[in-house]
């Protein structure tokens, strides 16, 4: 059965050549060992789901009203003293300049969440489109198509992402884009399996012997049956997408200062990790627990899409 | 995971169990010979040819392999002979200087150190030679030529008077190569042929491995210390590793845990923690000119005296130094720090004001909107950039500092993202960089010269190099002064003038004295640094070697 | 031409078409940086240039040839096999290069097969670990492995295994102790696919009715186990194994730089703070060519290891498709 599935999986990424599909943590999105599957909507809210579901829920809420859950100001620590331990005032310390760790935080979960959105974005949108065109029109077209793909897919993805960061200059945005790029061929090779199964389908099929054009049939047939296990692979991508921008604050190419990114307080906080350990290990371990959320959620909308 | 994080939290507040360098040691004896010292740099190398020996790390290494002609007192700043066997001659005008050279001294290649090699050194360095990448020294300026009299006499000859080369040819961008190693170019003195290059310093370059390390050695038959030292001789330790990584927790963890002996560049942050575990700290001062922003008034929102006095009165450097910094950096009182040459304090020059400066923009007719945000003038946001200066402690962190400061008065700095090269590339611009932040330190009154004129590092980006227009060329002319001037007394009230016209103009503000702080095992002794604040090993010896065998 | 050749040949051209394709794109990307690494060795201040003086060695560099010369002449050079010179040191790229791999080479080794091992405990724990619990936590420990930053990794385990444990020396290590930490981070993110993987396919095989049967007839469960869980996770885990080799190489350049070793990832690192085009371009080739070659291995050794997939039209290139076909 699990040789069924995966080479289904397989057979759907492309007819082709470069033996891959979903890298990234898509290809966790299978792994899940529960045997049997009683039904869909059961087996999507599990405890973990749901906390899953949760814990990326208070971080939306996060992102959106930080004023609600910190009076603390995330990026002028008055005179608060720099490196204080977790306290009752600040949950999380004091930073190296004495703002509030925790206030960082929260107020950090708009600007990575949207980076980490802005990067999927332009994979899903680039990625999709690629992948419905080359699925649902094959010939030249697709096969053009798909080898830019390859070339994408064949680039380590850290090294593309680097080079595309010095091109476009650096700033959030831009690494969100360049992120974003290496998320491109996995759109691709998804969206176009679904289209080229799609497009056989004896509705599909129906559809152009009743006149339909080859873009009415793809946007009333094709897009709407491939959104859903493209939407899953976006949610997966998201937890990915945070932690290649932190990557790239690692490596010094990430978010301006002073408003906070995730990537950029785990990345500046690192330096005193022997004398103020609470300075990284508490956001890294934010930053872990949502992306373990978007990987649950994302395997499991997987589930419900296949 | 919550628990797993807990455990991680639990494991990492090890940190403050980590046992405590307490064995008994003998530090009172005589020096004993022997041992490596592993020696951590955060940056690795660039070039070890000494006129660019400024950036630090190369500097950490040509000054411990090479030897100069005259030796500066890192305290008095006073100069002595070395590879000269005495203080140069010098005319009237200080046009030309004489120096006698001391004799049996050796390269570590095997070639000898006479004058006809001095004369080559300094043909190369007052001149440089752009075929082959090499830059002219900054130190040295209106450079001319050299005689070699004979083996051991050699006369320097300038065309304007130069009054600062006696003290230049102490510095380590004057550090003697041999006749073979002036041969090189800028490739030749680069990352991966280190061991290519032949000084005459009591170490040698003994192994290289590109990015991570550089392996020095004594050499045994070394005896032409400057003649003053009480240690003459080989140098004590045996060798020195150059070891190098980028991550700050790494280096200082690796000192604290007994596994390397040295590191440059602790952190303001960390250095009450680490004197606890048992940790000398020494903070070095670095004996040139302040960590300081220097304001670029060819833009045309800086070129408004009003916008310049009040950010300037806009800034609390207090507060700077409070937050981000120990005793180790006190809040600058002059644009050169106190042991400076040329130093004069500047009493309430840069006082911390936020209503005056409020006042003056209001007057320059900057606008704060009703919401209280960025001031506005005729539909553009007051708004200007600074760049990071990277080598410089907490650079990020104090413009983030000042970008608070700035926002309370309605002006809005952004501060210039991106790596070395990017800041490097941006600073050269101005449309990019309107406030330029850095340091630059040389022992002497040169050293105003080095970083704002238009010939040197340029800090104000002074001249439109198209136009030709200046920002302000009355910097340019007291700068002239102070490099052209043949009598110590009119350099030291030229820099004095610089400073009144810096004030005056809002031109420049200081922050701090920036020194360069290093951390040494307890058993590590001896260890002094020239007068920037660069390592010195040679009388380094260890109190414990069988530990660090 | 025989199918089999004739598949291999055109798997093959394909290969050579995307490396072709990738190179280029990296090599126009990198024509068009801003600031270029003669400007960003040289301005740099602390060197005290004027900008005449740096004007002066850039042209001396030839950095300011148009970029479509640049590019001819790269190509060129990279068919000869002449990488060309580091802007940044003036080294051949191709001895950099030689002098990096080697220790690249090894720890992506050990990265991998620890990966491997590390995955066959964790699937082995949350498959048949007791008690249940742990079972059940050990089984999200893939999800887990996967969310961590890897800089942070290594950071953490520096300052908890090295310096406050004081079980492995970061500094002045042996050959084999310097490998130790290292790998370890690498592993550790890099197990989690596989992990999955297999934590599955034990799952799936053991819910298999066939495995009741063969008991039945006297085989033990052990081996009918590990037979069946084999044949069922070798492709997907042949699959996997090709994608990883983008993560070691990313692992690599995060790996190096926090542990300070040497290698093509602190190159890398290297190369892009100076903006040192040629390194980088060479890596980026070198990468690509190894991710090519790996994946074409994985593609030639489907039909070897499943044989329902050698005689079926024809191989290879669908052979998923028909793989799929083949079992439903």
């Amino acid at each position: 059965m699990s040789t069924v599935e995966l080479a289904g999986a397989d057979a759907r990424s492309t007819t082709a050549q470069t033996s891959t599909d979903q890298s990234g943590p898509g290809r966790l999105g299978r792994g899940r060992g529960r045997s049997g599957r009683p039904s869909t909507v059961r087996s999507f809210f599990t405890p973990g789901t749901i906390i899953a579901a949760v814990i990326l829920g208070v971080t939306i809420i996060w992102a959106l009203v930080p004023g609600l859950f910190t009076g603390h100001d995330p990026v002028d620590g008055g005179d608060t003293a720099a490196l204080l331990g977790p306290s009752a005032e600040h949950w999380f310390g004091t930073d190296q300049i004495g703002r509030d760790v925790y206030s960082r935080v929260v107020h950090g979960a708009s600007r990575s969440l949207l980076a980490a959105l802005i990067a999927v974005g332009v994979g899903l949108v680039v990625g999709s489109a690629i992948g419905l065109i080359a699925g649902s029109r094959g010939g030249w077209v697709g096969e053009v198509l798909m080898r830019i793909v390859d070339v994408l897919l064949s680039i380590p993805a850290l090294l593309l992402s680097l080079t595309i960061v010095i091109v476009l200059g650096f700033g959030i945005v831009n690494v969100a884009i360049a992120v974003g790029i290496t998320a491109i061929a996995q759109f691709a090779r998804l969206s176009r399996s679904q289209a080229v199964t799609i497009m056989q389908a004896d509705y599909v099929q129906a559809a152009y012997g009743s006149g339909g054009t080859y873009w009415s049939v793809l946007l009333r047939h094709v897009v709407p049956n491939a959104v859903s296990s493209v939407l899953a692979l976006a949610v997966l991508q998201v937890g990915s997408a945070i932690l290649q921008i932190s990557t790239l604050g690692f490596l010094g190419y990430g978010a301006p200062a002073p408003t906070p990114e995730w990537g950029l307080i785990i990345a500046e906080g690192r330096n005193f990790v022997a004398t103020a350990w609470w300075l990284t290990v508490l956001p890294g371990l934010i930053v872990m627990a949502v992306v373990v959320s978007t990987h649950r959620l994302g395997t499991a909308l997987r589930k419900a899409a296949e | 995971m919550l628990g797993g994080g807990l455990g991680l939290g639990a494991l990492l507040t090890l940190a403050a169990c980590t046992p405590t360098d307490t064995s008994p040691l003998d530090v009172t004896g005589e020096p004993v010979p022997g041992g490596v010292l592993r020696y951590f740099e955060p940056l690795t190398w660039t070039t070890l040819f000494p006129p660019q020996a400024g950036f630090y790390p190369n500097g950490g290494i040509v000054n411990n392999i090479t030897d100069r002609l005259l030796y500066q007192d890192e305290e008095t700043l006073e100069l002595h002979p070395w590879i000269a066997e005495e203080l140069p001659e010098v005319n009237d005008d200080a046009t030309e200087f004489t120096f006698r050279i001391r004799e049996g001294v050796t390269y570590s290649d095997g070639s000898p150190l006479d004058a006809e090699n001095v004369a080559q050194n300094f043909d190369l360095f007052g001149l440089g030679d752009n075929a082959r990448g090499l830059p002219i020294s900054e130190q040295i300026t209106n450079y001319a030529g050299s005689d070699v009299l004979d083996d051991r006499t050699v006369v320097f000859r300038f065309d304007a008077p130069s009054p600062g080369f006696p003290q230049a040819t102490s510095t380590m961008n004057q550090g003697l190569l041999s006749s073979a190693t002036l041969d090189l170019d800028s490739e030749g003195f680069g990352p991966g042929r280190a061991t290519g290059v032949a000084t005459s310093g009591p170490f040698y370059i003994a192994e290289e491995v590109v990015g991570t390390r550089l392996s020095i050695r004594v050499r045994e038959d070394y005896d032409w210390a400057p003649p003053h030292f009480e240690h003459q001789g080989r140098a004590y330790l045996d060798g020195l590793d150059y070891l190098v990584n980028a991550e700050y927790s790494v280096r200082i963890g690796a000192l604290v845990s007994g596994q390397a002996d040295g590191v440059r560049d602790v952190q303001a942050p960390d250095e009450a923690r680490i004197v606890e575990k048992g940790i000398q700290l020494f903070a070095q001062p670095t004996n040139g000119i302040n960590n300081c922003m220097t304001l670029r008034q060819r833009d045309p929102v800086l070129s408004d005296l009003r916008v310049r006095r009040a950010l300037t009165a806009a800034i609390d450097r207090e507060r700077i130094v409070s937050k981000l910094f120990t005793d180790n950096y006190p809040v600058a009182t002059g644009i050169l720090a106190r042991g400076a040459a040329g130093y004069v304090e500047a009493p309430g020059a840069w006082a911390y004001d936020p209503e005056a400066a409020n006042a003056l923009l209001d007057e320059a007719g900057w606008q704060r909107p009703a919401d209280g945000g960025y001031r506005v003038k005729d539909g553009t946001m007051l708004s200007v950039r600074v760049n990071i200066a990277l080598p410089q402690p907490r650079s990020r962190e104090v413009q983030s500092l000042v970008q608070e400061d700035f926002r309370r008065v309605g002006v809005r700095l952004l501060i210039n993202e991106g790596d070395q090269a990017q800041q490097t590339i941006d600073s050269a611009n101005l449309d990019r960089v309107q406030i330029y932040h850095s340091m630059v330190a040389r022992a002497d009154y040169d050293v105003v010269a080095s970083q704002w004129s238009v010939d040197n590092r340029n800090a104000f980006l002074n001249e439109d190099a198209e136009t030709g227009e200046w920002g302000d060329e009355e910097v340019e002319r007291i700068l002239a002064k102070v490099t052209g001037s043949a009598r110590a007394e009119d350099r030291e009230a030229a820099v004095a003038e610089l400073q009144d016209h810096f004030v005056d103009q809002a031109q420049v503000v200081p922050l701090f004295e920036e020194p360069q702080v290093f951390g040494f095992r307890r058993a590590v002794q001896g260890f002094a640094t020239e007068p920037v604040g660069r390592p010195r090993f040679y009388s380094v010896w260890l109190a414990d070697q069988e530990r660090s065998a | 031409m025989s199918p089999t050749l004739r598949y291999v040949a055109s798997r093959l051209g394909q290969a050579v078409l995307v490396l072709f394709l990738a190179y280029t794109l990296a090599a126009l990307l990198l024509m068009i940086l801003p600031g270029d690494g003669v400007l960003a060795r040289f301005a740099n201040p602390a060197l005290g240039l004027s900008a005449d003086q740096v004007e002066a060695i850039r042209d001396s560099y030839g950095a300011d040839a148009p970029w479509y010369i640049q590019y001819w002449q790269s190509f060129t050079g990279f068919l000869r096999g002449d990488f060309g010179f580091s802007v940044n040191s003036g080294a051949a790229v191709a001895t950099l290069i030689a002098a990096a791999l080697p220790s690249t080479a090894v720890l992506a080794l050990c990265g991998f097969v620890a990966a491997v091992l590390l995955a066959l405990i964790v699937t082995v724990l949350a498959s048949y670990g007791k008690p249940a619990w742990l079972a059940t936590a050990i089984d999200s420990a893939p999800s887990l492995f996967v969310s961590v930053p890897v800089f942070w990794l290594g950071i953490v385990i520096i300052q908890v295994l090295s310096f406050q444990l004081g079980w492995v020396n970061v500094v002045d290590p042996g050959p084999v102790e310097a490998l130790i930490l290292p790998t370890l981070t690498l592993a550790i993110p890099l197990s989690a696919p596989l992990a999955q993987v297999l934590i599955r396919a034990v799952a799936e095989v053991r819910a298999q009715s066939f495995v009741h049967v063969t008991r039945a007839k006297g085989a033990s469960e052990g081996w009918l186990l590990v037979n069946a869980v084999i044949r069922n996770a070798t492709l997907p885990a042949l699959t996997i194994a090709g994608l990883l080799f983008g993560e070691l190489v990313a692992g690599a350049v995060v790996t190096e730089t926090v542990f300070g070793r040497n290698g093509l990832g602190s190159l890398t690192a290297q190369a892009v703070a100076n903006r040192d085009n040629p390194v980088l371009l060479a890596i980026v080739v070198i990468a690509t060519v190894g991710f090519v070659i790996v994946n074409l291995v994985v593609d030639l050794l489907y039909p070897l290891i499943d044989p329902r997939l050698r005689h079926r039209g024809r191989v290879g290139k669908a052979a998923r498709r028909q793989l799929k076909g083949a079992t439903s």
